[in-house]
């Protein structure tokens, strides 16, 4: 039942927000400077020739339906970007995909996506910052290009070692794919090793950008730290282990080490500024139960209740709870479900959807008079309902 | 990744240079057609010695100029008009429009690839080809002044100098008798062309091997000529009055 | 431009090497494996090489490739049972079906099952109501969703949960023309299903 490949969109074309990437013990300076300068345009030919393949893809995304086709938002997001990088607002451009992922990604031609799963796990405008931030330093210290060039070297060396020793074996006998093996995974681990060496650096600059334009840089600190934790629930309920089973993210450091990195230079860079809840809740007002609903039906259980506990801290709505219900509906926990809806249908903004759920419940549990109730409700508030027609049956029966 | 179907179907294809699929009721109307080009897809490159696939600015650049020149002129001699549509001219609703059935043909070209080049046959259609984009391009017959769409799709890659070195020490180990054969570049194209009244995909064709070099005007010419050598016929202009 | 894209057209080669077989579904009976859901196709269509993820209870039939159209025709889920195999440590899970699950219950299955397994995106429901499936009461339902290649697609299901098992006829294909064009052909086919007890 394959369709179309997930991996088709936009795969590859920049640096990536959770790839993994962690500080080292010693952390990249403070005071690295921008490689290029505003308006930059590149000059050699590998560079040029990516950034006119990333000009197409980008023309493509510009009027694709997976952009979230909101310029207030676009606009929201791209001024924060002019806080943190004044001098190149000119020379970076926000799109926002509605893909249900923690991801962003910066291009070097300046095209910068930000994914819709990415604004959902925000709760304020330094959260933002502190995507954008590190982002913005990926961009500023050139790092896909570098890292292109890297692995253009890396991949000719196991080339080279590959067809030499193979015909090596040819002459002299015996078997060394073994040798070749070794060597090969020593380069290839060399690849992934340059690019966490990137997100370090990445994450001291974003930083910085932060405390520079107002913004507390514990936020990013905080952000991460949301981060690991949503992983950990995430692997929890999937019953997997919390540590690191392959080789390859074996040679990562620890999260905790990011953690405490990043800790370092927030205390360096000192408490500061405003989180700007109020502005991040307007900007988001329509699109966050969307982004929600997106997620949710993930079934990542793990991870989505992980946002929603998050997204109550300043109380629980309607909606939330709803949500909570549907987490565990669809994960086949009928009976925490049922509790999620009851408590959602008892709050004055529950959604209609909540009623359905509440109602469904009920009659499952053989109360068939506060059942039908629920589900009259669910008519009677969402008039136009998709499904009226099964519904007005069940109630007939 | 159409990059990698269109390899696979070249892999796959036994012939040497083209094979058409085409719709055999397809016939082209009796007076001069004109044909339009939505964004040509062409890259050129090099392949690094570690084989990887690296676009050049400047050889993509020539190769589209160069192409696109080839098309209008190739055209011109059978007697009809091909313009290649600009998206810099457009108005906005056009241009999404235009997005779109670039993005649909891009899906649809895939499927003939897979199911016509690939191997993974379809029994129901093993002597008809009735691919549509669908009525949705009706309106751009009016909007672009033409009667069909080309679509030209083709990546070029030539061996970088570590690529070309790492061939030869391949090759050397034959003089050792341990031979290892080192793929080089190679040219990938298709073409297809979409009836804009209908929608139809009535011609359809790829090209498997390297027979001119994109990036110079002849090079780009020969493969022009190559690629669309079935491609429908201008009808014949009437006999001179007597 | 990355190792990943390198690798995978090596591995699409790879797979392209041992291209996969199509086999036509005339008019006749169909049967899923299990041997339980028959359907009487009107038309020529092209049963699909079963792919890892398919039950052996799945059939997927398509006219113009699976990209363009495609008929998912499930021969009874059995409680406690994905539509889909996956593996185990997957992040998403696709929700496992229970024999009392209401249809919004099943639907909102079905749709996640698309999120997971293809990546669909700004996935609508519309129109559910009750309807006759194999001679049973059961549903239909029609959505519509985007995939990765960004092409808006449309789809249908309809099907009932018979002694425990959900049986079910998902058609889905690219909005432009595909959908229209087949559904006519799927609606004789989904009018034709019988459960063999």
């Amino acid at each position: 039942m394959t369709m179309v490949s997930r991996r088709g969109f936009i795969g590859g074309i920049g640096g990536c927000l959770c790839c993994g990437g962690s500080l080292q013990a010693a952390a990249p300076a403070l005071d690295l400077a921008p490689l290029l300068d505003p308006g930059f345009r590149p000059a050699d030919k590998d560079e040029k020739g990516l950034w006119q393949s990333l000009d197409r893809a980008e023309r493509d995304i510009a009027d694709s339906p997976l952009r979230v086709h909101d310029p207030a938002l676009e606009t929201y997001v791209g001024g924060v970007m002019g806080k943190l990088a004044p001098d190149y607002s000119g020379d970076i451009r926000c799109y926002i995909v509605r893909v249900p992922a923690l991801n962003a990604t910066m291009a070097p031609n300046g095209m910068l996506l930000v994914y819709s799963g990415a604004l959902l796990r925000l709760r304020h405008e330094a959260g933002l910052a502190t995507i954008l931030g590190h982002e913005c330093g990926h961009y500023l210290r050139r790092h896909q290009i570098a890292s292109w060039r890297q692995t253009r070297g890396t991949t000719a060396w196991m080339a080279f070692l590959t067809i030499g020793l193979a015909i090596a074996t040819g002459v002299v006998g015996g078997n060394n794919r073994r040798e070749i093996n070794a060597i090969n995974n020593a380069l290839a681990l060399s690849i992934f090793r340059y690019r966490r060496e990137q997100e370090a650096e990445a994450d001291v600059y974003g930083v910085r950008l932060m405390a520079a334009a107002g913004y507390p840089p514990g936020a990013a600190a905080d952000f991460w730290r949301d981060v690991i934790a949503e992983h950990d629930a995430a692997t929890r309920m999937r019953g997997g282990r919390t540590g690191t089973p392959s080789l390859l993210l074996a040679s990562h450091p620890s999260d905790s080490a990011r953690l405490a990195a990043l800790a370092k230079i927030v205390a360096k860079l000192g408490p500061q500024g405003d989180l700007g809840r109020a502005p991040w809740r307007q900007a988001m007002a329509t699109h966050q139960l969307t982004f929600l609903d997106d997620q949710v039906k993930l079934n990542d259980p793990g991870a989505s209740l992980t946002i929603i506990d998050r997204l109550a801290e300043d109380g629980w709505t309607g909606p939330l709870r709803y949500q909570q219900g549907e987490v565990h509906r669809l994960r086949g926990a009928n009976d925490l479900a049922f509790v999620a809806f009851a408590a959602a249908v008892a709050l004055p903004d529950a959604p209609a959807l909540a009623h359905r759920a509440y109602g469904y419940g009920l009659l499952r549990k053989g109360q068939g008079e506060a059942g039908t109730a629920e589900l009259r409700t669910y008519l009677a508030k969402a008039p136009d309902a998709d499904d009226r027609a099964m519904v007005e049956f069940t109630l007939n029966q | 990744m159409i990059r990698a179907i269109v390899l696979a179907a070249l892999l796959l294809s036994a012939c040497t240079t083209t094979k058409k699929v085409a719709d055999r009721t397809f016939k082209p109307p009796d007076r001069p057609f004109t044909i339009v080009v939505f964004r040509p897809d062409i890259e050129a490159g090099q392949m690094t010695a570690g084989g990887l696939f690296e676009v050049r600015a400047d050889w993509t650049q020539s190769a589209e100029l160069n192409i696109a020149a080839a098309l209008t002129a190739r055209e011109a001699k059978r007697g009809g008009t091909l313009s290649i549509y600009a998206d810099s001219t457009a108005e906005p609703p056009l241009r999404a429009q235009i997005s779109e059935i670039v993005r649909l043909h891009r899906t649809v070209g895939m499927a003939v690839l897979r199911h016509k080049y690939s191997g993974a046959e379809l029994p129901t259609k093993k002597r008809i080809f009735d691919w549509t984009l669908g009525p949705g391009t009706a309106p751009l017959v009016a909007a672009t002044h033409a009667d069909y769409a080309l679509f030209v799709y083709a990546r070029d890659s030539f061996s970088s100098g570590g690529r070309r070195a790492l061939q030869v020490l391949g090759y050397a180990g034959c003089i050792v008798l341990a031979c290892v054969a080192v793929p080089g570049g190679r040219l990938t194209a298709f073409a297809s062309l979409v009836d804009l009244k209908t929608g139809q995909l009535v011609w359809f064709n790829v090209l498997g091997a390297s027979v001119g070099d994109m990036r110079s005007k002849k090079g780009a010419a020969r493969m022009v000529a190559n690629l669309l050598d079935t491609f429908p016929e201008q009808p014949k202009p009437p006999p001179p009055a007597p | 431009m990355t190792v990943h894209r390198a690798l995978a057209t090596v591995l699409l080669l790879a797979l392209a090497a041992c291209a996969p077989r199509y086999h036509i579904v005339r008019g006749g009976v169909a049967a899923t494996p299990a041997g339980a859901l028959v359907v009487l196709p009107d038309a020529a269509w092209n049963r699909a090489p079963r792919s890892r993820d398919d039950l052996p209870v799945t059939q997927v039939w398509t006219r113009n490739g699976e990209a363009l159209d495609r008929i998912v025709l499930i021969g009874g889920l059995r409680d406690g049972q994905a539509m889909v195999r996956q593996r185990s440590r997957a992040s998403g899970r696709v929700p496992v079906f229970r024999a009392d699950m209401a249809p919004q219950d099943i639907v909102a299955m079905i749709e996640s099952q698309y999120r997971i397994t293809a990546a669909a995106s700004g996935f609508r429901t519309h129109g559910l109501f009750p309807d006759e499936f194999a001679g049973y009461l059961g549903f239909t339902v029609d959505y519509d969703f985007v995939l990765a290649d960004a092409v808006p697609r449309k789809g249908r299901a309809t099907g009932a949960v018979i002694g425990d098992r959900l049986y079910l006829l998902l058609f889905d294909a690219v909005a432009a023309h595909y959908f229209d064009a087949g559904l006519p052909s799927v609606e004789r086919i989904a009018a034709s299903a019988a459960v063999l007890e």
